[in-house]
């Protein structure tokens, strides 16, 4: 403990200048945070949110664990340690991840990644691991703790539904909002008459501002709701995406000379890959309850966050594992699917579909949840392994892993072959 | 769209900053004292009212939070019925309802669409 005190306080005051990466500024400023094992618990959770930027979150973890050693319910403590949950898990990240990347990727990147890094705790934190992730499977577990990172902030919200607190601003991070929230705090006053009149536009008028609260955020039952959305939004990524294993499927991915056959024969004969992992989280899919649909919505959101350039190409995201990044192919459809998704959340649905065969619009009875509620242990096992005389794979389980509950997918899938 | 900024000020705090959202900080939030809301379908058939002595605003979307609300169910040839929930919101943007209840101690969520009064119910387990 004392050595993570002493980290810290050290450690913040150099930090702080280079949080919020600020732009050079004429005069150099610095923030001192002090932490001390004689403080009682609210302060250590104050002087941990002082140090809340990218560059020091994981020093405030550590001020918040002895926070809640001091009184376990410390409420705001709690709240942060939530948060941080899932931005721990990424603790010696890149140290760890050397072995899978010397195999599969690209280490000169991934190298320059790391000097291009500023010196900083942050750096120290995703440096400080051995090298023991060589395996896909290794990577996806890390993503899997990240994803419940997010479902254990999800949970301390629904538990805390009432919550109210009102959260310090870190003046370097924040300056921005700071500043902002000065700005809002003013009003234009009538000098003569002294009535509220934002419009006036004669000189004759004064200024009235109060500070008092530009620093702070407070946050009540109504933000929990949205908080707790965007953390179901963010699980559901990690757990429809983190599902199925990757392994054996780094060779197909980093190489697009590849023919679709030879991509086949490696997927196939690769004994894991796209089977469903031990802790794929999608059964917790449906506990998400009211908070699905709005998560999905998130979801969308983040797209353009993994998605930058909005469009399938080599290289999006250069320098991290997987550069293709994770795209939803087609936005505006999946935003037209989300209206249905409030009704499919409920169970089986009847949705007109065409027919690719006949080419005629028929009801079709589909349950797409069914893939969370029980989900097929094999992927390979939907389709057929070669392409068919039209080129596509056709669909072995007709159910679609339980989707299609009348077993009559391949009638609605471009695996048919169509009618002309 | 404002909708989205200071969450972050809470969420990019920790998160890994190549992926975290940019949020909005939606400005000053408003309180309901006395909400009351009442939505019908087309053909009057079915009412729904809901009356909470509080509604707490977010500041982060457009969302009405209610720690007690009441209920009242009106259908065509069938008694009122009124519910009482611990807790629920009121989503403007997603025209919704949702209601906290528990079922046996089991946590329950009750989903109203304003556009239909369609219900679903959940329950977390």
């Amino acid at each position: 403990m004392k050595t993570l005190l002493k980290t810290t306080l050290l450690a913040s005051s150099v930090i702080c200048a280079l949080t919020a990466c600020a732009p050079a500024k004429e005069k150099k400023e610095t923030q001192v945070v002090n932490v001390s094992g004689q403080m009682d618990a609210s302060q250590l959770t104050e002087a941990g949110e002082q140090l809340i930027s990218p560059y020091t979150f994981m020093l405030a973890d550590g001020v918040f664990a002895e926070a809640l050693k001091k009184n376990p319910e410390d409420k705001k403590a709690q709240f942060y340690r939530s948060l941080l949950s899932a931005q721990m898990p990424l603790k010696g990240i890149l140290t760890r991840i050397k072995p899978l990347v010397r195999q599969h990727g690209d280490i000169a990147k991934l190298q320059k990644t790391i000097s291009d890094l500023p010196v900083s705790p942050l750096k120290n934190f995703l440096l400080d691991g051995q090298e023991d992730i060589s395996t896909t499977e290794q990577a996806q577990a890390v993503i899997s703790n990240v994803r419940d990172g997010y479902m254990n902030f999800r949970n301390f919200l629904k538990k805390n539904p009432t919550l109210e607190l009102t959260l310090n601003l870190n003046p370097y991070t924040f300056e921005k909002e700071i500043k902002e929230n000065v700005n809002r705090s003013c009003v234009v006053k009538d000098w003569n008459n002294q009535t509220e009149n934002p419009d006036l536009t004669v000189s004759d008028y004064s200024l009235e501002c109060s500070f008092v609260e530009a620093a702070t955020v407070k946050i009540n039952s109504a933000d929990i709701v949205p908080l707790s959305q965007m953390a179901s939004g963010m699980y559901l990524m990690f757990a429809i995406y983190n599902a199925y294993s990757y392994e054996g499927l780094e060779n197909v991915s980093n190489n697009n000379d590849l023919s679709d056959e030879a991509a086949a024969d490696l997927i196939w004969n690769s004994p894991k890959a796209l089977t469903l992992r031990n802790d794929h989280g999608l059964k917790q899919i449906a506990v998400l309850g009211a908070d699905l649909v709005p998560a999905a919505k998130w979801m969308l959101h983040y797209q353009d966050q993994l998605c930058p350039l909005g469009k399938k190409g080599a290289d999006r995201r250069p320098g991290y594992l997987f550069t293709h990044g994770i795209c939803i192919s087609n936005k505006a459809e999946f935003n037209k699917d989300l209206a249905m998704l409030e009704k499919i959340i409920a169970g089986t649905i009847s949705v007109e579909m065409e027919n690719v065969v006949t080419g005629n619009l028929e009801k079709v009875n589909v349950n797409p949840l069914a893939i969370s509620r029980k989900p097929v242990q094999d992927l390979r096992t939907l389709v057929s392994k070669q392409a068919n005389e039209c080129g596509n794979r056709t669909i072995v389980d007709k159910t679609l892993g339980g989707i299609f509950v009348d077993g009559n997918a391949d009638k609605y899938s471009s695996s048919a072959c169509d009618k002309n | 769209m404002k909708t989205l900024r200071t969450f972050t000020m809470i969420m990019s705090l920790g998160a890994v900053l190549s992926t975290a959202p940019a949020f909005a900080l939606m400005g000053s939030r408003a309180d309901i004292e006395k909400f009351n809301l009442k939505v019908c379908t087309q053909n009057q058939n079915k009412c729904l009212e809901i009356n909470a002595d509080k509604a707490k605003g977010s500041q982060f979307a457009a969302i009405f939070a209610f720690d007690k609300v009441l209920v009242n169910w009106s259908e065509k040839q069938k008694p009122t019925e009124v519910i009482s929930y611990s807790g629920g919101h009121f989503d403007l943007a997603m025209n919704r309802v949702v209601l906290i209840g528990s079922d046996n101690g089991v946590s329950t969520e009750t989903v109203i669409s304003l556009n239909t009064l369609d219900i679903q119910k959940f329950t977390l387990e």
